[in-house]
């Protein structure tokens, strides 16, 4: 599993100076293994996270967050909410599988992180899965998100 | 029911609803095997769509729970036993404290609220406890 942060350029302390790199082209990650490769495809590590720019720090995660994966999310966020000059988190979850309260507790504890630090949060896009279990957990409200969500799409046939 | 020593075994009862017996260690890598278990039966027993996605996440919640609770390099032990109108799933590990998984707030809160019921149970075993959790789920969702 690969995590891909912006890699701005690292400023002196207080990140007073004006965004020196705004944008950086997204790095897509190339999985270890293709699924024309032999052997199996391991079903955990099956995460995958990129980030890119600051006004906000746009998060986009696909794949499935749980108890094994959850950690990866967490550093992801807390390196995207430290970016020098980046203004808040924009997570974008609309290739989330799956996401269940291990997840859920590291989007918690960004949207705090980013309270405290004067940064926006804002879970942009979710799947239906996601959107289900922030209802279930009574955190429509506090992840902001609200709204309907991207209708006529079935759900994906589970295997 | 019995227990095999490869990762899993399907009991055929007269009655035609086949068991099946998973057995993987206590790990959070292992979890995602049993949610795509659970979400497998669910489908065969023609679960609807929002059923088998219900069942899929309270096993990831109640297995989760476990796996936090259990020893290291413990076993996780996790039974289907499906029926014409619902699946009832058993977990269950070996533990060095007797903490009810309802402990955590969130986590049974999500729980119960996947579940058509779910119960938890702590007893002593050999030097430590079994700390188990039993949830039933039917073919219907109950959400919307």
């Amino acid at each position: 599993v690969t995590v891909v942060t912006p890699a701005v350029a690292a400023s002196g302390p207080g990140g007073a100076e004006p965004l020196v790199e705004p944008l950086r082209e997204s790095c897509r990650m190339t999985p270890l293994r293709r699924p024309g490769d032999a052997g199996p495809v391991r079903e955990d590590q099956s995460v995958q996270i990129n980030s890119e720019g600051t006004d906000p720090v746009v998060v986009s995660v696909s794949g499935e967050i749980d108890l094994a994966t959850s950690g990866q999310l967490e550093t992801a966020l807390a390196e995207a909410l430290a970016v020098p000059g980046g203004t808040g988190l924009r997570l974008d979850c609309a290739g989330v599988d799956f996401i269940d309260s291990a997840g859920l507790r590291v989007l918690i504890a960004a949207r705090g992180k980013a309270d405290q630090d004067g940064r926006t949060f804002t879970l942009a896009v979710a799947s239906d899965q996601v959107r289900r279990l922030v209802e279930i957990a009574g955190l429509s409200g506090v992840l902001g998100l609200s709204g309907p969500g991207p209708d006529a799409q079935p759900t994906a046939p589970v295997e | 029911v019995s227990e095999s020593n490869g990762d899993a075994s399907a009991l055929v009862h007269p009655g035609g609803d086949a068991e099946v017996d998973v057995r993987v260690s206590a790990d959070a890598g292992q979890v995602s095997l049993l949610r795509a278990f659970a979400a497998s039966i669910a489908i065969r027993l023609d679960f609807d769509v929002d059923a088998i996605e219900d069942l899929r996440m309270a096993v990831d919640e109640a297995c989760s729970l476990l796996v936090r609770a259990g020893r290291p390099h413990g076993a996780l032990r996790c039974t289907f036993q499906p029926s014409p109108d619902r699946v009832t799933v058993r977990a269950a590990v070996a533990a060095s404290s007797p903490t009810l998984p309802s402990a955590d707030a969130l986590s049974w809160h999500i729980l119960t609220s996947l579940a058509d019921s779910v119960t938890e149970n702590v007893e002593p075993a050999g030097d430590g406890h079994r700390v188990s959790i039993e949830l039933v789920s039917r073919p219907t969702g109950v959400r919307r």
